[in-house]
């Protein structure tokens, strides 16, 4: 009798789940020899990494420990992301600024819910010179706490060139006017030799967001979206000639991501009628759907942000995406039961 | 050799007209450790700091060949390539995802000792971009990972004492609690 391909996919599950047990090592190790004094390049790499890999470099042998406590420039740029988020204090981030002895240049704390509007405070007071202060989705900020802070850098270093602030709750036009003037005024030359400012795509954003000022974005993230008139992040196509830009000739395709459905995978912009989804319910432009590669139950492909949530199943190709796999693979062993072999 | 025909080769592939306005196009000369010769276009020379520096402020003539004895002929080889792209890119205004797709083939088959020596190549050459770039495609390889995890990737030996250890850990004891269960 065939053995039902149900049995089969068990079969492989516990195979993984046991594979997934042993520790995950690099397989691309410099492993020639006895491990021995860490490599000069691994020294050059120290002002670019965010807090969470400096703190773990700084553990893993005695000169990059030297190298990393008597730097002063490994802590110039402090960038705090994911792995450390919601573990930053405002006592935390003080410790950590309190390094840079006064030089601190770049803030980056993304999505930080606990830092306070007086967490901020202090290390502005402290460290007049920042020039890039990026508090994404640091939602225990107030729009208040933040033009303090930015008032501070203006009086005291007026080196201030961009800020991140979306996500902070109850921004309003208002709270941004302040900004932009106090902002605009420390920037004079930079409006003088930009006129304009390099669009802003979804894509690039989402990669790198903290690399904005360097490639000649507006200096506040948020403006007054030319549709729906809110205060948001507002976008631009990356497509050529889009098909909004063609049908509603002159208006450029700008605007907030309620007012212009955006694919996920390659920002242009998606009409509401052609929408395609993926697992992650994020949303698709039928080009994207296209060309990526779908689940063998629901059709339904993941963006390349989820992608790594999916299930394989050798023996055959392809994937199964999770929702799929809990529902008809992992709960297949009740069903099996009833089969009466 | 053929990097110094590859170097050539490109220059024909371009487009028609101006390719007889090219050939004229000064070459500049270097020579790497390992005794390989390389030409280079000015335009793609001029982005490599250490070399604008060494013809251009003591005048120079091109027909000098500059040694280069702490670069090896494979390092030349991907630093002239990444310069190339870059001054390609540097005019187009949509080049983003081109870019990209050319940062990941670059670094596709670098082995993480390749990696490494490239990176202290770009900062013995001064090429300030391409630093950029590698190093943080090394920070990316260590992104989220343990202490364990980034001295068997490197090959670097642990040579704190226990007390040493104890205290370096002291130092931020909130930042690897509970490590494996926030990362997803």
């Amino acid at each position: 009798m065939e053995i039902p391909q149900f049995l089969e996919y068990q079969e492989h599950e516990a195979v993984d789940n046991s594979a997934q047990k042993v520790p995950i090592l690099p397989s691309d190790a410099i492993k020639e020899k006895q491990a021995g004094p860490p490599h000069e390049a691994l020294f050059l790499i120290l002002t670019y990494l965010p807090l969470f890999e400096l703190l773990a470099m700084n553990q893993v042998c005695t000169s990059l420990r030297d190298a990393v406590n008597k730097d002063v420039l490994s802590w110039l740029n402090i960038i705090v992301d994911k792995a450390l988020s919601l573990k930053l204090s405002d006592e935390i981030l003080m410790k950590i600024t309190s390094k840079a002895n006064g030089r601190l240049r770049t803030l980056a704390l993304m999505n930080c819910a606990k830092i306070t509007d007086n967490g901020l405070q202090q290390v502005v007071e402290q460290n007049p010179l920042i020039s890039k202060l990026y508090l994404p989705a640091c939602t225990g900020l107030t729009p208040e706490g933040v033009i303090r802070a930015v008032k501070t850098l203006s009086d005291h270093g007026h080196c201030l060139k961009s800020i991140m602030i979306n996500g902070i709750y109850n921004i309003n036009k208002q709270h941004l006017e302040t900004l932009e003037s106090y902002l605009h005024e420390m920037n004079l030359d930079a409006k003088k030799e930009q006129p304009g400012s390099w669009p802003l795509l979804l894509l690039e954003y989402m990669d790198s967001p903290t690399f904005r000022h360097d490639k000649g974005h507006t200096i506040i993230d948020l403006e007054v979206c030319p549709k729906c008139d809110e205060v948001r992040m507002v976008f631009d196509c990356p497509r050529w000639a889009c098909k909004r830009m063609i049908e509603r000739s002159m208006t450029r395709c700008r605007g907030c991501r309620f007012c212009i459905l955006r694919c996920q995978e390659c920002g242009g912009c998606v009409d509401s009628q052609e929408i395609e989804e993926a697992v992650c319910a994020h949303i698709l432009c039928s080009d994207c759907w296209l060309h990526l590669p779908k689940c063998n139950f629901c059709n339904k492909p993941y963006c390349k942000q989820h992608v790594d949530n999916k299930c394989c199943t050798s023996g055959s190709t392809g994937f199964v995406c999770e929702v799929c796999y809990a529902k008809y693979i992992v709960n297949l062993p009740s069903i099996v039961e009833y089969v009466d072999f | 050799m053929s990097t110094s025909t590859d170097n050539n080769a490109s220059i024909t592939q371009e487009s028609g007209p101006s390719a007889a306005v090219q050939d004229i196009q000064k070459k500049i000369v270097v020579r790497t450790a390992d005794g390989e010769v390389f030409n280079l276009k000015e335009e793609v020379a001029m982005e490599i700091d250490i070399i604008k520096t060494f013809f251009q402020e003591d005048s120079i003539s091109y027909e000098t060949v500059m040694p280069l004895p702490n670069v090896e002929g494979w390092e030349m080889v991907k630093v002239i390539e990444y310069c190339t792209k870059h001054v390609e890119l540097k005019h187009k205004v949509d080049g983003y995802k081109e870019r990209k797709a050319f940062q990941a083939l670059f670094v596709q088959n670098l082995s993480t000792k390749s990696l490494l020596a490239l990176t202290n190549t770009a900062n013995y050459l001064e090429v300030k971009y391409l630093l950029d770039f590698l190093c943080q495609a090394v920070s990316e390889q260590i992104k989220n990972k343990d202490v364990d995890y980034v001295r068997e990737l490197f090959g670097v030996e642990n040579d704190f004492n226990d007390e040493e250890y104890e205290q370096v850990k002291a130092e931020a004891p909130w930042a690897h609690e509970n490590l494996n269960n926030d990362l997803h």
